[in-house]
Parts: C-alpha cells; sequence; structure tokens
C-alpha cells in the first residue's frame, strides 16, 4: 500500500485552509475536491476542519465554513457522520464570535442544513434533524436571554445590528428578516462544476419550515419557562464543577427546559463569556473603556455617560478645594440605591426644600471678618427687613462657627451623594 | 484649590517630592505585542511610575478593560494586563520586573463568570426571590484572592450587573484606609488605578465614586482578637438588609475577599471561615492556592441539605502571584491611608487641619487579652472610666483613652456611635471616617487633627486601635 498516511492528508487539506481567508469559488472548490478524493481518511479531515473553525480568527470562519458546507453537500457521507457530531459546538463556538452580518449568513446556512441537497433525490435533509434542531434551540435561548437583560422590549423594527443577536422575539418576525423567505443562499461556495455536482437554486431555499419552526420553538420556550423557579441545589453542582477544565472538552447536550439551558451554559466555552463581555457592547467608551450594546438603550446610556464625563471634567467644580466625604451610616447605606434616576432627581428635589438662610452679622470686630470656616471667603452683607439687621446671605450658624449654608449642606451627609453619577 | 491660610499640607507635595528622578521628558516609551490569551505582568514600586496604553487591540487589567490610546499610570503596584484577542501596549517608565506570561488563569475564571452567570439569571428568573450566588473566596497570603475578586466583580459589572463586595481583609482597605472593612456594591467599572476606586467626595471624581459601608475592626488579622466575629454578624445584617431593598444588587449576590490568616486554621479547624460561611449564608466557597483547604472544606461542607448545599470550588493560584515584602504592605498601607485625606494621582483633596481640646474627643481603645499589655497599662493613662466597677473585667471591649503623645501620628476611626453607648454598640457601629492625629500638646491640653473634610469634629466615639500601623509626618 502506498497510500499516504493520515496525517500527511490532513497536513495537505491544513495547509490549503490555512490560505483561505475570503470567500473564494476556486479555493473552496479545491478543498472540496480534496474532501471528496480522500473519504478514507474522512475522520482526519473533519478533524482538521473543525479545528481550523475553532481557532482561526472570526473573520476567516465564514469561509471555513462554507468549504464544511461545501463538502457535506457535495460528498456527504461520511464526512457528514464525523461533522455531524460536534457540530452543535462547531457553530455555537463560531456563531458567538461572529458579527451580526456573519450571523445572518450562518443561520441562513443553517437553514439549508434542514432542508435536502438541492436537486439531490435523497429526500433526507443534509444534516439529521437532532443536530440543527440543537443549534437552533440555543439560537432560540440565546435571544431570549439576552432579552431579559434589556430593559424595554426592543422595538420590532430594523434589525439593527446587535451581538448576540435578538430578533425582536416574541414579536411577530418582521418583514425583511431572516425567517420571511427573502433569504439568500450562501453567495459563494456553490459546489464545484466539474464535480457535476447541483448548482443551488435560490428559490429552493424556501421558507416553508420556519413559520413552523418558530411556533414549536415559542411554545416549547413557553412551556419551560414556568418551570424555572424551584429545583434549587443541585443544578449548582453541574454548574460549577467543570471550571477547572479546559475548554475543549465538550460534548454536545440538547438542552431541554430551564435545565437544558443551564447545561448548555455549563458547556459554554470561554469565546462565548468573552465575547458577551466585548463583542456584545460593541460601542465602547473612548475615556473609560466602558462598554454600551449597540442598540437605542445602549446608545442612550453612552451619551448619558458621556454627559457625565463632560460634567466631572468641568474646570469650574474642581477650581473648588475637594474633600473625602464622611461615609454613609448603615441606613443610609441600606437604603441607597445605585439607580441612576434617583441621582439624578436628587439635587433638584433638595434645591426645591431649600429655603433662604441667612444670620445676623456678629457684633464683634472679629467676628464680622470671619470668613465661612468651609470654603474660606467672606460672606455677603445685606439689609434684611424681616430681622431688621444687617445679615449675611446664604449663612448659617452651627455651634460657634459661620458657614455658607450651601458649603454646609454639602459638606454634609445629605450633600455628598451630588457626584455619585453612573 | 484654595490653600487653607496658615496651614501647610505635606502629603500634596508628596506626590513630587517622590519622583525627582522620573523627569517627564526622560521616559522611554516601548510597545509590548501581546498575542491572543496572554498577560504582561510587572511590579513597579513606590518610587517609579509605570504607564501603559492600549494601542490597539483589547486589554483587561484583572477585569476593568483599558480604553484605548488613555495613560495609565501605576506606582507601587503589582499587576497584570490581560488580553483575549491581543493587543498592542506601550510601555514607559521603569520597573522591577515585568515579563509576558502565556499560562494565566483566565480560562478558569470565564467559566467561573459563565457559571455564576447562570446563577444570577436564575434569581432574575425567580423574580429576585431567590438570591443571586452568595461567594467567599478563601485561600493563603499572596495567592491572588483579591485579583480574583476583582476580575469576577468587573466581569459581573460589564454583564450589567450590580455585584456587591465585601472586603474582610484588615490588611487591606477596600474604598477605605487598611483596619477596616467595607461592603460595597459595583454599578459602573471598577477604577483600574485606584485599586477599588474611591469613596465619595465633596467634588466630581473621573471615576464614579462607591458607596462603602464601612466598619473598623484595627487590628491585622481577624484571628486576633474576638471583636471580628460580632462585626461579621453585624455586616452580614447589614448587607443582607440592603440585598431586599436593592433587587439589583439581590440578583448579583456578593463576593466576599478574606484575610490569608483565616485559612490556616486549627487542625483543620477554620472558625472564622465557618462563621462567615453560617453568617453570610454563603453558598459558593472558592478556594485558591492550596489542596489541604479545599479537601478539609469540601469534607466539612459535603454532608449538607441540598436545598442549602455549599459548593466548594478549587482553583488554581496564578503563575502571576507574587509574595509582597512586609516592606510594601507596608508602603501599600501608608499610600492607602494617604490617599483616603489626600486622593490619588491628579486628583487632589484637601483634608482639613483642625485645632480641638482634649475634652472635645471621646477616645476609646480597645482592650483584648492579646493585644500588647503595654497598650493599656492603666498608669499611661488618665482613667476617668478605665476601672468602672459597673463592667466586669471579662466583658470590658474598650478602656476610655485620654489623648496623650501616644496618639500622634495615629488614626482614630470616628464612628456612628455616641460616646456615652454601650461598648457593644460602639464595637458594632459603622464608621463615618478616620482622623489623623498630627500633633499633642499634653501641656495646652490640645490635639492639632487631619480631618477628611472641614466643619465640627464629630463628638461621636472614636476608636483607637493599633493596626494600621502610627503614620508619621502625614501632616506636616
Amino acid at each position: 500500500m502506498s497510500l499516504p498516511a493520515a496525517h500527511e492528508v490532513a497536513a495537505d487539506f491544513r495547509d490549503a485552509l490555512q490560505d483561505l481567508r475570503v470567500n473564494s469559488r476556486p479555493e473552496i472548490s479545491n478543498l472540496t475536491l480534496i474532501a471528496k478524493e480522500n473519504t478514507e481518511y474522512a475522520q482526519a479531515i473533519s478533524t482538521e476542519l473543525e479545528q481550523h473553525i475553532r481557532t482561526t480568527r472570526p473573520d476567516f470562519k465564514l469561509p471555513a465554513l462554507y468549504v464544511l458546507d461545501s463538502i457535506v453537500k457535495n460528498v456527504g457521507t461520511p464526512y457528514t457522520v464525523y461533522l455531524g457530531r460536534s457540530m452543535y459546538k462547531t457553530f455555537m463556538d463560531a456563531y458567538l464570535v461572529m458579527d451580526q452580518g456573519t450571523r445572518k449568513a450562518m443561520e441562513g446556512l443553517l437553514k439549508t442544513w434542514k432542508q435536502p441537497v438541492p436537486e439531490s433525490m435523497d429526500p433526507r435533509p443534509v444534516f439529521p434533524a437532532d443536530v440543527t434542531r440543537d443549534i437552533e434551540n440555543s439560537l432560540m435561548k440565546m435571544r431570549s436571554a439576552t432579552q431579559q437583560h434589556a430593559l424595554p422590549a426592543r422595538p420590532p423594527t430594523v434589525p439593527t445590528p446587535i451581538p448576540p443577536p435578538t430578533f425582536p422575539f416574541p414579536f411577530p418576525p418582521p418583514p425583511n428578516l431572516q425567517f420571511s423567505g427573502g433569504w439568500m443562499p450562501p453567495a459563494h461556495p456553490n459546489p464545484p462544476a466539474a464535480q457535476a455536482a447541483p448548482v443551488v437554486p435560490v428559490a429552493s431555499a424556501a421558507p416553508r419550515a420556519p413559520e413552523l419552526n418558530l411556533a414549536v420553538l415559542l411554545a416549547q420556550l413557553n412551556g419551560a419557562r414556568p418551570a424555572a423557579p424551584p429545583i434549587a441545589a443541585p443544578i449548582i453542582a453541574p454548574i460549577i464543577a467543570p471550571i477547572a477544565i479546559a475548554p475543549t472538552s465538550y460534548a454536545k447536550d440538547s438542552p431541554e427546559g430551564i435545565r437544558g439551558l443551564f447545561s448548555t451554559l455549563k458547556l459554554t466555552p470561554p469565546d462565548h463569556v468573552v465575547a458577551n463581555l466585548y463583542d456584545a457592547k460593541p460601542n465602547k467608551c473612548s475615556t473609560c473603556g466602558r462598554r454600551f450594546e449597540n442598540t437605542p438603550e445602549g446608545r442612550t446610556l453612552k451619551a448619558d455617560h458621556m454627559d457625565w464625563h463632560f460634567k466631572v471634567n468641568d474646570p469650574a467644580a474642581k477650581k473648588r478645594a475637594i474633600h473625602r466625604s464622611w461615609y454613609l451610616n448603615e441606613q443610609e447605606w441600606i437604603d441607597h440605591k445605585e439607580n441612576e434616576e434617583i441621582r439624578k432627581q436628587e439635587p433638584e428635589v433638595r434645591r426645591g426644600t431649600t429655603k433662604p438662610q441667612y444670620v445676623s452679622v456678629p457684633q464683634d470686630p472679629t467676628g464680622q471678618h470671619a470668613p465661612c470656616a468651609i470654603c474660606q471667603e467672606h460672606f455677603e452683607t445685606q439689609w434684611n427687613v424681616e430681622a431688621n439687621d444687617f445679615v449675611w446671605i446664604d449663612a448659617k450658624r452651627v455651634g460657634n462657627k459661620v458657614y455658607h449654608a450651601s458649603c454646609f449642606e454639602e459638606t454634609s451627609v445629605l450633600g455628598k451623594r451630588k457626584f455619585t453619577v453612573v | 484649590m484654595i490653600p487653607l491660610p496658615g496651614l501647610s499640607l505635606p502629603g500634596l507635595n508628596l506626590a513630587q517630592a517622590s519622583e525627582p528622578q522620573n523627569a517627564p521628558t526622560t521616559i522611554v516609551t516601548r510597545t509590548k505585542d501581546l498575542a491572543a490569551n496572554t498577560e504582561y505582568r510587572f511590579e513597579v514600586d513606590f518610587s517609579h511610575t509605570l504607564t501603559i496604553k492600549l494601542q490597539s487591540g483589547t486589554a483587561e487589567y484583572f477585569g476593568t478593560e483599558l480604553a484605548v490610546m488613555a495613560t495609565y499610570s501605576f506606582r507601587g503596584t503589582k499587576g497584570a494586563v490581560f488580553t483575549w484577542h491581543g493587543c498592542k501596549l506601550e510601555i514607559g517608565g521603569e520597573v522591577e520586573s515585568d515579563y509576558i506570561a502565556e499560562e494565566t488563569p483566565m480560562t478558569s475564571c470565564a467559566n467561573l463568570h459563565s457559571a455564576l452567570e447562570s446563577l444570577r439569571d436564575r434569581s432574575v428568573a425567580s423574580g429576585s426571590t431567590e438570591m443571586g450566588p452568595r461567594i467567599l473566596v478563601v485561600g493563603p497570603e499572596n495567592s491572588g484572592k483579591t485579583s480574583l475578586v476583582r476580575i469576577m466583580t468587573s466581569y459581573a459589572s460589564k454583564s450589567g450587573r450590580q455585584p456587591m463586595v465585601i472586603n474582610l481583609d484588615p490588611r487591606q482597605g477596600m474604598l477605605s484606609p487598611p483596619g477596616s472593612l467595607s461592603a460595597a456594591a459595583y454599578s459602573s467599572i471598577v477604577d483600574i488605578e485606584e485599586g477599588w476606586g474611591s469613596s465619595p467626595i465633596s467634588g466630581p471624581s473621573p471615576i464614579p465614586v462607591k458607596m462603602p459601608l464601612v466598619y473598623h475592626y484595627g487590628l491585622k488579622d481577624p484571628e486576633e482578637a474576638k471583636v471580628f466575629k460580632p462585626l461579621v454578624t453585624r455586616m452580614a445584617l447589614a448587607v443582607t438588609s440592603r440585598l431586599e431593598e436593592d433587587k439589583l444588587s439581590k440578583q448579583a449576590g456578593f463576593v466576599i475577599d478574606s484575610s490569608g490568616a483565616i485559612s490556616q486554621g486549627k487542625n483543620g479547624v477554620y472558625e472564622n471561615i465557618e462563621h462567615i460561611v453560617s453568617e453570610f449564608s454563603v453558598n459558593v466557597l472558592i478556594t485558591i492556592g492550596s489542596e489541604r483547604l479545599y479537601s478539609d472544606l469540601t469534607r466539612k461542607y459535603a454532608n449538607r441539605d441540598p436545598s442549602d448545599a455549599i459548593h466548594v470550588v478549587r482553583l488554581d493560584k496564578s503563575g502571576g502571584c507574587v509574595d509582597r515584602s512586609e516592606e510594601y504592605m507596608k508602603a501599600l498601607r501608608h499610600s492607602q491611608i494617604r490617599e483616603y485625606f489626600f486622593g490619588h494621582g491628579e486628583n487632589t483633596l484637601a483634608p482639613s487641619s483642625q485645632t480641638c481640646d482634649f475634652g472635645d474627643l471621646n477616645v476609646f481603645q480597645l482592650v483584648e487579652e492579646s493585644t500588647e499589655p503595654a497598650l493599656y497599662r492603666s498608669s499611661d493613662f488618665n482613667n476617668d472610666s478605665h476601672y468602672d466597677p459597673s463592667m466586669a473585667p471579662l466583658t470590658t471591649l474598650y478602656s476610655r483613652l485620654t489623648p496623650s503623645s501616644r496618639l500622634q501620628n495615629s488614626l482614630l476611626a470616628v464612628t456612628t456611635a455616641a460616646p456615652t453607648d454601650r461598648q457593644e454598640v460602639i464595637r458594632d457601629a459603622s464608621i463615618m471616617g478616620y482622623i489623623y492625629v498630627a500633633e499633642v500638646d499634653e501641656v495646652k491640653r490640645k490635639c492639632r487633627l487631619l480631618s477628611p473634610q472641614p466643619g465640627l469634629i464629630p463628638g461621636n466615639a472614636m476608636v483607637l486601635a493599633p493596626w494600621p500601623e502610627e503614620v508619621p509626618g502625614l501632616a506636616g
């Protein structure tokens, strides 16, 4: 037998794969050809391909997925079997680090996998239904999980680029979104013509299944929700357990109900976690690095945040002597809310209730020239009819010292919350 | 800033005075390219400044993301800048040592974060009836506990949560000088340069301030004194009450940072850990860098009712953990105390220097059998209430102290209790802040004090404690 060893074939395949950076039809055809001619090494090639998709840069992942798509559609078994085994992980890992546009392309890809190979005699879908269903369920749950964080439901209008994608479930699918039948098959990797493979006709990717599917998923999801609260501790153990395990040893999991949601999260690789910390909020504050979602709410929050930066950089505010405030006492701390609305209103409320304060100008000569004990500036003297005396405006006597009422208020416990915004 | 008349504030000049060799013009910058999943570790002492600027890519400092092209300065810091995606850093200034590490604990941290997030989701799903994860981090000194707590806190707050952090390590303060125990919710980013960030000040702060609840412990280790446990109980009560009021914090749960001392234990019994676990209803117990501790605690909490199971988790110590010398820790404490009064970096604060009569101060000091006898030898002090017969000696927590030159250079914790309150009340009271005794004139019976803010020195009960040690020359 002069057959090359499996690792040699795999290495050739890998080399060719590593050059693939854009959606190039000749390159994808070539890779498909390698796979077709070496079906006896299908396992090694599949592993190679999976690994490449997992490790390559996010922007090179989609072309690699197109190679996978081309291989399973043109060659079929045994690749379908090998690649199908960890399809869930391959797909989800890539999906989670993608931008919105690429995710849509991947959703399109997924859709074609639920159907037979176009113009094929075989009526079975590209991948067995359980493979695609698990992925779809997870995408669904990801969206609903994202929505729990969002404050109001997002308006079901424009498909704003929000990673992870929150198409406005549970609202009816808006027109022009992926479920409306306007979907285009990946405009690229059409099978190598030389193999006499079928060309994917645009129309064949029909919108028949999706509506039904959505309904099914909706039902599943709604059914699962109320079951959420109980089941306490026993669930926690499996979540916590695999922390130290390297993120490679995943098994495909079919999520069922809330329990499934958790075991899916358990298996979530750091890719997903990291994407949530970074890519999910692409709108980064250039001053402090804080991130915001690219949604209307996210933009509003960011605008407030930028206003806050502007305010704290106000040079006028910096000129005054600033000092550390006393800490809150227990009751104040317990009642304290980090909530922004409350903080914004607070100064207004206080200002409204403050009455003009004054004290009579002291009789003794040293007292008459004493400045405010806080800001060290002198008081403004005025004749006050009500007091029938010269008074200091905005002054307050505490003990034997006189302060500007506003200075005193600022240093008192109430006053110190003024700048604790955002 | 308006200089206060007749008052020198040497602390303010200290920042400039201590960097003569660092003329800004001579700082040579260099760039470092970090591959994905690596971290740049550095140690810089208190007399040098290291600057880090993220030129491209993404990077985080203990979980808090760096802004692109912003310059961050570090002094007296041992830290690490990690990147998930790769980045280019511009480094300026001198370091004691620095290198790029490829082995980092961040995968574990991310998985841990992900697991905690799912527990928080459960709390949200339960309509906040269930509380989010209640985490205690334990492990020996210098095993990376605080770093882990910071990463978990940053990640949680980046995920839109509002986690509560509780510091039970008196060696390092959180938002407060060392010697204190504190709790605060983190609704916005954790600061990069200033440790945990800043407690409220009277003006705008470039980084959102945090609102801590602070108690004074006043000793180095929880194992040293009996006041630790009642304080933990008290804090647990306050935190629990707050979480009942504050839905966001309740969903996010809390993380407790602890002192290495409580992880030593006696014959496999960890009294203070057990106390914290039971008072705070901890349900996730993270052990770092100690197999023995992990195994002891696993055994201890193995047979609990599943409904209140405690999950003991083991994490490896990061290769980036370095032993911090006593000298470094002392410098760190002093810089925390200085920051309390004078602010951090360019954001200077103006404390107020005041003179007051002995009679205006109500100073108490801790009486514990474990403290040095010399500290409460009665001959040192005037003893108005020292031998009050109504207090049995065994239950005496505090003795009243007449100011003497011994107080000089010490910190006094200003409690929220009145001097006439029972001793337990004084012990359990949270504090308003600290004042510093700059000078004591025993003849005129007057003290010069440095108070964080102008206005009257409160007549509340103040507590003097041996920890942190005296800080000479904080205020001329």
